[in-house]
Order: C-alpha cells, then sequence, then structure tokens
C-alpha cells in the first residue's frame, strides 16, 4: 500500500460513484438523483439485452451496466443461438466500447490524401461536407456513388439498401472475407437449396468435419460449440463420434476423436472415398439405392485413390466410411479451408453428398433448412434485406474496384469491420484505386487501414450504444428475431450510419426521402415490428422476439436423387521448386478476420494451439521442419510470389507435411497501438485467386517458401514446447 | 449457512476455446500486461487453458485442454506458508481466500502452488482512460506487490446469497456460478455446492471419470475434472 | 533492559508516532461543510421522520443513499419555503440540479459495508454506528471505524468474521 493519502474524487451527476481500489478514498461528495427512477434499488444492477457484433454469429447478450457503465457482457439465456453462453470475442466487447482510441469526433482529413491525418471538427461541418458531396454527385451523376461496407444486418441494412436505390445509384457492395458463396452454391447443387443450413450437431452419432473450426470461428461458433456439448453429454447413453479430416490440428480438431491430416484442397476427394465406400459396400439404405451415382462414376473413386491424393490411407477412408454408415444419423460438415479453394464447391458438394447417402436431410441429427425469414415475409421482396448477405461480395468488390480505377465513382460511402485495405490481396491495389475517388467518407469506430485513407470519417457508436435488430444467419429454425438497444447512453459524439442516412435523405428530399420516412432509425425500428402485433417493450427487454415455433423446413428437391459432383482440383500458386510449401491460412479464434485485433483482452488470449500472444506464427510440421533446416521459434520470411513477412516458427506436432499454416488477424499497420506492428499481414501473401464457380476468393491457392531469417525478439508463448509438464503427471 | 462449493470441468466437453479466460479476465478486473511481461511469465489470467500434446495410437498427435484455475484445496499449500496470514480458508464458503490488504508480497504462496495458479501484481498495472470504466466494482482493484488468484468469483457467490436472502429462499443450484462456467459454450464448467446432494457437481462427484490434478500430492482440491474420452474404434 | 532495547523502543514509538500523525484513521474531525444547512436535529428529533424514511436504500442495498431532491419536496414544496435554505432547496429543484452533499461518515478503503443486513436482518440500530447523529445541526462522524470495533459487534453477535466477508 503506497500513498494512503487519497485524492478528491466529484461524484457522478445522478449516482454515488463506487468503491473503487486502488489508492484512491472514497469520494468527498455524494450526488443523489434529482428524481429516483422507479423499481431501482441503489447499487444493484440493470441487465440489458442486446445482440452481440463481434463475428457475423449475432448471438444474444445481456450486458450489466452498473451506475451508467456496461460492466459484464453475457449471452442471453432466452436466445436460441446461444442459450446464455458467450464466447471469448464476444466478452471482448466491453473494450470495444471503453477504447481509448474509439474516434469520438468527425474527423476531416489533414495531410495528403490517404495519409489517414486527420484534425476533429464539429458534425455541423461534417454533415455540410457530407451533404454537399451527396447533393453534387446526385445532381451530376448519381450512378457514382458507391457504398463498401461489411454485409449489414436487419432493417440497417434495408435502410441503406433502400438509400442507394432512391439516391440512384446500384453500387452497393457489401464485402466479407468469410462469406458463405462456395456453401450456397454447394448446397444448391447438392440439396436444391441456396441457403445455409442448420446442423443439428446436438443429435447427430457421427460427425465428420472437412476442415470445418467450427468450434472457434466461422459462422455460429458459440452455437456450434454448445450443440457440441449436448452431443457429447446430453444422451445418457450416447457419446457421439467427431472424425475431423483437415490439414491441421486445430482447436476444433482436438475435440475430434480421430483427426486425419489431407493436404489442403483436397477435402473433396476424401469424402468422395467415403462416399465410395458407402455405396460399394451399401452401408446405408440411400448408398444401397446410389447405383446411378457409382456407374456415373463413383466407382473410380476408390479409398486407395482417395488417400494418394489426401495423404490419409486407405484403410482409414474404409474405417470411417463403415463407421459413419453404422452409427446414423451421422453428419457431414465442410469449412472455409474446404471452401476457400479453386475448387471449393467440389470439395463441399462432395461433403454434402455424404449427408445425402446417410439420408439426414430434414431429419434429426442431419442436415435441414428453415426459412429463417418465415415472421418477415410480408415485407415481400425486402424481406431478405434482413438478414445479413451471406456471400462474400468479391466478384462485386473486384468489379468496384475496376471501377474506382477507371475513375468511375465520384463519392465513396465506407463502413464496418471488415477492412478491405487489409483483408484483400495485394495485387487488386485497392487502397491506390480507392484514392482515384475524390471523395472518401467513412462511417467508423475507429481507424483501420481503410479508414485511415478517408477523406472525412463521421464516428458511429459501437453495437452495445446502437438501436438495431438482426436474424442470427445459424442457431435457429427462424423462430428467432434479436433486438439490439443501447445498453449505455452513448458517451461519444457519434452518429450511428442508419441515422446518417435518414437524416441525410430527407435533406436530399425527393424519393430518397420517400424512401426513409421516419425520423430515426429507432423510429423505423419501432414501426416496422408495432405491425407484428408483439410488445415491443418487452421483446426488447427479452432481448428478441422467440417464438419457440420454428418455421417450417424448406423443401430440399434433389435430395433424393444424389448427383455426382464434378471433380476439380485445387490450384496453387507459385513454382512449387521455389515455393515448396501449400500456405494454409485461417481466421484466428481471438482475431477472427483481423478486427479483434486492437483488444488487448484478445491479443492476451493465449491461441489454443500455439498458445501464443500478441503475435502471429508460423506452423510447419517436424518433418518439413527438419527438410528446411528449422527450429522451434527460428525466425523466417515467409514468401509467395505476392507477397512476403516475417514470423516465428511453430513446429506444430499434427499438421500435413508439406503444409505452412498461418493465423489471420495479426499485421496491421493502423488500427491503434494494441494491433500495429505485430507481425506480417498474410492477407498479404495471397493471391486474387477465386474459387472456379462461384468467384468467391480461393485463400487456401498459394504456395510459401520459408527462409531463415535472423529476427528480434522471441514469439511469447504460454506453454513452452520443450518445458511443459506431461500430462501424465498431472494426472 | 455453510457451503463447500466445487467446480467441475469436463475435459470431455471443454473445446478450449478460452471464452472462460475472456469472461474472468472482465469479471475479476485482471490487467493486461502486455507482449514483454507477458514473455516473463506473468500473464494475469486466473484460469488459464493449459494445452498439452500427447503421442497416441496411430502415432496421431492430440491435443488436450486443461482449464485450470484455482483448485482450492482443502489442505492447501498456499495457506500454510503465508507469514501475515493473507490466504486461509474460508470456512463459510470452502473456498481459498485471498485477502489483498493483507498481502505483503513474499510471493511464497505462488512459489508453493504446485498448480502454478497464482499471479503476482510486478507493477501497477494502468488501464487507459476510459477502459478502467469498465472495471467490476464489486471487487478490488489491485495493486502492485500482492498477490491474486481464482476466487470461485466470490463476489458472485455473496450476490448470489445476498439475492436468495432478499427473495427469502434458498440458493438455486447453479444459480451462483462464476465468470467461466457461466460462460462456457459446451457447459464444461460446473459449480455448486457439495454439501447439497441433489446439486449437479455432487453427481459428478461420483462420476468414475472424476479425477483430480496431481492427486498424490494431496492437496484435495475443490476443482475436480471428468477424464476426457475417446470414441471407440479408430 | 539494555541501552540498545530501550533506544530501540524508543524508536519504535516515536515511528509509531510519527505514523499516526501522518496517517491518521477516521477521525472526527470538524463538521463538513454542506451546501445546505440540513439539520438532522429538527427533522428526526423533533418531527420524528424515520431514518428510513430518507434514506430509503437503507434497507435494500448496500449504500444507504441520500434522499433525492424529489425527497425534499415532498414537503418543502410548502412546509418553510420561505426560509432562506428552504429557497436554496426549491433552486436546485429549479434547475433540476442535485444538491453535491459532503461525505461525511467514511469507511476504510477495501471494504464492502452491505447496509441492508444490518438493517434488515441485523437488525441493528442505525445511531450504533450514526451515534448522535439525530441530534445534529449539521451532520458529523462520531463514531471510528475501526476493524476491531467491528469485530467486536460480529463476535458478539456470533456473526461472520470472516476476512472475505468484508474484505473481497
Amino acid at each position: 500500500m503506497l500513498n494512503r493519502r487519497g485524492f478528491l474524487k466529484v461524484g457522478g451527476a445522478t449516482a454515488f460513484a463506487a468503491l473503487f481500489g486502488g489508492c484512491e478514498r472514497l469520494p468527498k461528495t455524494l450526488v443523489p438523483f434529482v428524481v429516483p427512477p422507479e423499481n431501482y434499488a441503489l447499487g444493484e444492477s440493470l441487465w440489458y439485452a442486446s445482440v452481440c457484433r463481434q463475428c457475423p454469429a449475432g448471438c444474444g447478450i445481456v450486458v450489466r451496466n452498473s451506475e451508467g457503465r456496461a460492466k459484464k457482457i453475457e449471452g442471453n439465456p432466452l436466445h436460441p443461438v446461444n442459450r446464455g453462453k458467450l464466447c471469448a470475442r464476444g466478452q471482448a466487447g466491453l473494450q470495444a466500447l471503453y477504447h481509448p482510441e474509439r474516434l469520438g469526433k468527425p474527423l476531416k482529413l489533414d495531410g495528403p490524401r490517404g495519409s489517414g491525418k486527420f484534425r476533429e471538427i464539429p458534425w455541423e461541418e461534417a454533415l455540410r461536407l457530407l451533404m454537399t458531396g451527396l447533393a453534387s454527385v446526385r445532381e451530376e451523376a448519381p450512378g457514382s456513388l458507391l457504398m463498401l461496407s461489411e454485409p449489414m444486418r436487419g432493417h440497417r441494412n434495408l435502410v441503406s439498401a433502400r438509400f442507394m436505390k432512391a439516391f440512384g445509384s446500384p453500387h452497393r457492395v457489401a464485402w466479407d472475407p468469410f462469406g458463405q458463396d462456395v456453401h450456397l452454391a454447394a448446397n444448391e447443387a447438392a440439396y436444391g437449396v441456396r441457403d445455409l443450413p442448420e446442423y443439428d450437431i446436438a443429435g447427430t452419432r457421427y460427425l465428420l468435419s472437412f476442415s470445418g473450426d467450427f468450434l472457434e470461428t466461422g459462422l455460429s461458433p458459440v452455437h456450434f460449440g454448445h450443440a457440441y456439448g449436448r452431443m457429447r453429454a446430453a444422451r445418457p447413453t450416447v457419446r457421439g463420434k467427431f472424425v475431423h479430416f483437415g490439414p491441421r490440428l486445430s482447436m476444433t480438431a482436438a475435440s475430434a476423436d480421430a483427426f486425419l491430416p489431407v493436404a489442403p484442397g483436397t477435402e473433396g476427394f476424401a469424402a468422395l472415398g467415403i462416399a465410395h465406400v458407402m455405396v460399394r459396400e451399401k452401408l446405408t439404405p440411400e448408398a444401397a439405392g446410389a447405383v446411378g451415382l457409382w456407374n456415373a462414376g463413383l466407382k473410380e473413386f476408390t479409398p486407395e485413390a482417395a488417400g494418394e491424393r489426401t495423404g490419409i490411407s486407405a484403410a482409414d477412408i474404409e474405417v470411417v466410411a463403415r463407421e459413419f454408415g453404422a452409427n446414423q444419423p451421422g453428419l457431414a460438415m465442410a469449412g472455409d479451408a474446404a471452401a476457400s479453394c479453386a475448387n471449393g464447391v467440389f470439395n463441399l458438394s462432395a461433403v454434402g453428398l455424404l449427408n445425402l447417402l446417410a439420408g439426414n436431410v430434414g431429419k434429426p441429427g442431419g442436415i435441414s433448412f428453415p426459412d429463417r425469414l418465415a415472421a418477415f415475409r410480408k415485407y415481400g421482396a425486402e424481406a431478405k434485406l434482413l438478414l445479413p448477405a451471406a456471400e462474400s461480395g468479391y466478384p462485386a468488390v473486384r468489379d468496384a474496384v475496376e471501377r474506382m480505377g477507371k475513375g468511375a465513382f465520384r463519392m465513396a460511402l465506407l463502413s464496418g469491420a471488415t477492412n478491405p485495405a487489409f483483408t484483400l490481396p495485394p495485387s487488386l491495389n485497392f487502397e491506390e484505386a480507392l484514392l482515384k475517388v475524390p471523395t472518401i467518407v467513412s462511417f467508423a469506430s475507429f481507424l483501420d487501414e481503410t479508414t485511415s485513407l478517408s477523406d472525412l470519417v463521421l464516428p458511429v457508436p459501437t453495437f452495445l450504444e446502437e438501436w438495431g435488430d438482426d436474424i442470427a444467419p445459424a442457431g435457429h429454425g427462424g423462430d428467432a428475431i434479436t433486438l439490439g438497444q443501447p445498453v449505455v447512453t452513448p458517451f461519444r459524439d457519434t452518429r450511428s450510419m442508419p441515422d446518417v442516412l435518414i437524416a441525410a435523405a430527407r435533406e436530399l428530399g425527393g424519393p430518397a426521402a420517400a424512401a426513409l420516412p421516419w425520423g430515426s432509425f429507432r423510429e423505423c425500428l419501432d414501426k416496422a415490428y408495432a405491425g407484428m402485433g408483439i410488445d415491443l417493450e418487452e421483446a426488447r427487454r427479452n432481448g428478441g422476439i422467440f417464438s419457440g415455433k420454428a418455421g417450417a423446413s424448406r423443401p430440399t428437391p434433389k435430395a433424393g436423387s444424389p448427383a455426382l459432383p464434378k471433380a476439380a482440383e485445387a490450384a496453387f500458386a507459385g513454382d512449387p521448386a521455389r515455393y515448396p510449401l501449400v500456405l494454409h491460412v485461417y481466421p484466428s479464434i481471438a482475431l477472427s478476420d483481423g478486427r479483434g485485433a486492437n483488444l488487448p483482452w484478445l491479443q492476451e488470449l493465449p491461441d489454443p494451439i500455439a498458445t501464443a500472444v500478441w503475435r502471429n506464427w508460423v506452423e510447419v510440421g517436424p518433418k518439413t521442419a527438419a527438410a528446411l533446416a528449422l527450429s522451434d521459434g527460428d525466425g523466417v520470411t515467409v514468401s509467395s510470389p505476392f507477397g512476403s513477412l516475417q514470423a516465428f516458427v511453430f513446429v506444430h506436432p499434427a499438421i500435413a507435411e508439406g503444409v505452412a499454416a498461418m493465423p489471420l488477424g495479426q499485421g496491421h499497420t493502423r488500427y491503434g497501438k494494441y494491433a500495429a506492428d505485430r507481425g506480417g499481414n498474410p492477407y498479404a501473401l495471397l493471391p486474387a485467386s477465386v474459387e472456379s464457380a462461384t468467384k468467391a476468393p480461393a485463400r487456401q491457392s498459394t504456395r510459401v517458401s520459408l527462409v531463415k531469417t535472423r529476427m528480434k525478439g522471441a514469439l511469447v508463448r504460454t506453454v513452452h514446447p520443450e518445458g511443459q509438464w506431461l500430462y501424465e503427471n498431472i494426472l | 449457512m455453510k457451503r463447500r462449493w466445487a467446480m467441475v470441468i469436463d475435459m470431455d466437453l471443454c473445446t478450449g476455446c478460452g471464452a472462460c479466460v475472456a469472461a474472468c479476465v472482465a469479471e475479476n478486473n485482471t490487467p493486461t500486461v502486455g507482449e514483454s511481461e507477458a514473455g516473463k511469465g506473468r500473464l494475469m489470467q486466473w484460469i488459464r487453458v493449459v494445452r498439452y500434446f500427447r503421442k497416441e495410437e496411430h502415432d496421431e498427435t492430440r491435443a488436450i485442454y486443461v482449464a485450470t484455475p484455482c483448485m482450492h484445496c482443502e489442505k492447501a499449500p498456499c495457506e500454510i506458508v503465508c507469514p501475515v496470514y493473507a490466504t486461509y480458508h474460508d470456512e463459510d464458503d470452502h473456498v481459498n481466500a485471498m485477502v489483498y490488504n493483507r498481502c505483503i508480497g513474499t510471493r511464497y504462496c505462488g512459489n508453493n502452488c504446485p498448480y502454478s495458479v497464482r499471479v503476482f501484481n510486478w507493477w501497477d498495472y494502468k488501464r487507459e482512460k476510459p477502459l478502467d470504466e469498465q472495471l467490476n466494482p464489486d471487487l478490488t482493484v489491485r495493486s502492485r506487490g500482492v498477490m491474486e488468484k481464482c476466487s470461485y468469483c466470490i463476489q458472485r457467490i455473496r450476490r448470489g446469497k445476498e439475492t436468495a436472502l432478499k427473495e427469502d429462499r434458498p440458493i438455486r443450484d447453479g444459480e451462483v456460478l462464476p465468470a467461466c462456467a457461466q460462460t462456457c459454450p459446451p457447459g464444461a464448467i460446473r459449480f455448486g455446492d457439495l454439501d447439497d446432494p441433489e446439486s449437479a457437481v455432487s453427481r459428478m462427484m461420483k462420476d468414475p471419470r472424476r479425477f483430480r490434478l496431481m492427486e498424490h500430492l494431496g492437496t484435495e482440491p475443490s476443482t475436480v475434472y471428468l477424464k476426457k474420452m475417446r470414441g471407440p474404434g479408430r | 533492559m539494555t541501552r540498545n532495547a530501550i533506544a530501540s523502543l524508543l524508536a519504535l514509538v516515536a515511528l509509531a508516532l510519527a505514523l499516526a500523525v501522518l496517517f491518521p484513521t477516521h477521525s472526527a474531525a470538524a463538521p463538513p461543510e454542506q451546501p445546505i444547512r440540513y439539520s438532522h436535529k429538527v427533522h428526526v428529533t423533533d418531527y420524528k421522520l424515520d431514518c428510513r424514511f430518507c434514506h430509503v436504500y437503507a434497507a435494500k442495498s448496500a449504500s444507504a443513499g441520500i434522499p433525492s431532491l424529489a425527497k425534499c419536496m415532498m414537503c418543502h414544496r410548502t412546509i418553510a419555503a420561505e426560509r432562506p435554505e428552504i429557497r436554496k432547496l426549491a433552486q436546485y429543484w429549479k434547475e433540476k440540479k442535485p444538491i453535491p452533499w459532503v461525505r461525511v461518515t467514511e469507511l476504510q478503503e477495501y471494504t464492502y459495508f452491505p447496509h441492508f443486513r444490518m438493517v434488515s436482518y441485523g437488525k441493528v440500530p442505525c445511531l450504533t454506528c450514526h451515534p448522535g447523529i439525530d441530534r445534529d445541526d449539521i451532520a458529523v462522524q462520531r463514531q471510528e471505524f475501526g476493524m476491531g470495533w467491528c469485530l467486536t459487534c460480529h463476535r458478539g453477535r456470533g456473526v461472520s468474521i470472516d476476512c472475505w466477508t468484508c474484505h473481497i
């Protein structure tokens, strides 16, 4: 205990200051209420329900508000997606709210274009600049307005869409590097439904995952984590078996009963090998009836052939197929790493074939396609705007970048956390193209790489300070609409993007004002839900509208007649002689696509496999490392034909040989002191390659070389690779 | 009313996601220390997820996660060595208590703990404004020179007791949960009162999979584990 | 005793005195100046208002609370409205500004003190810890809250003296 003399602290305007620790004394001033709120006992906390926006899952949250401050975020127990649970990124939302580098005032460029040097200006001036720009663009060439954001959710998406349409510009682009284009296309090919399914993990007896890191990242990690817990423990005599195929032992693969390392891009062949055995040995009724499939070419995909392509043994494929057949209901899932290859649709269609042969479509323990928009059918065509766009938007982004380069846009409105300047492949030259747009306006909370290129930055509230609504892309059967509300009074001078658009539309007048006829975004939401005959106040208290009655499943016309997907191989850029290893990149559990990098709690969360903090690394297997004369902890330069970076080596004991893996998320050059300069950006190693059918980004499409380099410092890990305890010793 | 709090961590359900770590940090005013201090092994997280690699049959390597909060040992090696009795076994709740304003920072307790769950405040960790607005008012913010460790979220236990008192009823099983147990998505961390024969943890104590870490040391931890299982066949 | 022992003893005493002077425990100093001359004597002794009428949260919450402006105005909209101190009160009410009272009763740091447990369950009379406040024209803290004082009462009543009861 140091200085016992405290210092004076003036209490808050409407509440007593709480007892703080440290070296501060109790406050000398006590400030009571003017009029006490009803049903409130002093010192008690209030819990407000809202929606988490730290990742696309859209979990329901409840936030503890103690005397006006948000203290803790927990899962909303009423919400069907996460059932009261929440992941690390959700917990860290508090640090985004109270971040010291959060923008509190509009910023105007105060230096060369693209320099990221700004000065603060008042909102009146900022809005005047915005309106002048919008007015002149609309008058002269409305089609030269570009809106580039991340997929927006709920009525926010509707407001933006209406704005752009009424403005007269078709260029509304939503970019999500981890979009589900390939899943949508594969589901359409396999089942006849272009949608994202529900996977009944809790009810299955045999789970096959193909490069799906669904417990850590992906569409809904908390939902799948919770379902996984129920799969293992909720049924008294059934534990389920989980087999994971993938290039590396990920955190998800660590929960599997068997992990079979396969070369990147060969997941489809592994699946076809299993399908072959199922049909050959008539392991399920559907497999027994799939003679057409067999004759169409499945008979060529023997386990031996599959083994050659993937690197796993034919015996393993046969055993897995037999176990899968014998333990129905079985369920097969494929993940982003299988999708983001040049042959992504093939990989995912082949995995989908396994579900068809298991006959689990629309059945418990299997895959189903609920109508998640059932409650909004009255909106007609606009209803689908309430769901976040599931696609990555890559073709539209590339088109926009090309047009930007040709000077087609006079003004760009940027928003969202997907940070195209950081996440797009460098060969697209996004930054250069964007700077050709004469006026760039960003709606943002932080100065990330993309926001820093703007001319005008309008600060928006964080998700904990905003009204909104959301339909989660997974985890419910169309019986859940999440309602978001501010859990604290916004304490920075911020305005939400839909509010700014609504005000801008009003000022622009004409069709824009008619399309957005509300006073505020909150009014828009209130009106939208008032017409549904529900008690909106109660719904907001509960965190949403949960009817408990799942909508009818959508029909799957192709489920009865499985077709053989057209085999295709993955393609990897770079001459194997010069770039001997295949690069596998994956979103990290703490930082996801990179947006979590400015939150200290997430930077200090040890990675589940590498146990590293505050920096990224590159993983290779022991044989590969030995062949390259690399040891664990060495510094290397990782080079692809498109870029290079430096990283420390982590010799991963369970990764396919010939593969180098890197987590995504570090390597920021902007985005604040917690994020910047913590390693290289693996996105910058990637080519602009696409998945052949969907033109979605193909991240697993380059080869790299690793060359030993002298690097300062070391990778900080919580589990020392050599000095860790043996598991046997702690038993 | 005396209680015997215990925690059961089912390793068959734990996926290693670290949500418990983040929830604990948010709940307990844990500072972030930065890369260089982390490099000295000075991370301050009260629960850590330790990853073990094991080589198994078919030459397969598997990873096992052991989420390690304080064991709250009945025979705690940390309690007997504190020269100022800053850590002791709380009799009302049967948890290992840490009294920050008594601690003089000898770090003997941390040295003695076989599970390495105790962490020391080497510095006055500054929280840049306004990150300090998030601090939990129910709990001390520790200054330099004191040891700290998982408390089974004693502040949440206290809140649960107060609520039950005000509503004139007993605490329901599962009502009082530490932050880690509350947030765990697969439900691997369970918490409850062993003195209640109907509680979930009382039932789980009888599970044949149950084991304690380093049981041979005789520390009698209140945090017990259920062994991770393997699926049959390949 | 040896010379050395006496010298050490004197040094220790001097040190203790110095520390006591430099770091006093919370003791009743001169009553602090309040923004409005609220008299407990008038309200509690003369008009027999119960403590909990104004300090409503004492029975429900960890913090006893200072009455809100609305509570004062319940009576003082009309009662004694012409007095200068009441005029000050009315001015605060008109501006909807809360009154910045100066804290009188202080506890040590790192101590959790739940009022409601004492008041509702322990049935400890308010005057036990706030002696003489009912007869004060200007509120003053008379009782020093040393840990020994708290423990004496806790032991006497058989209530928990566990460290973590108060020092979490």
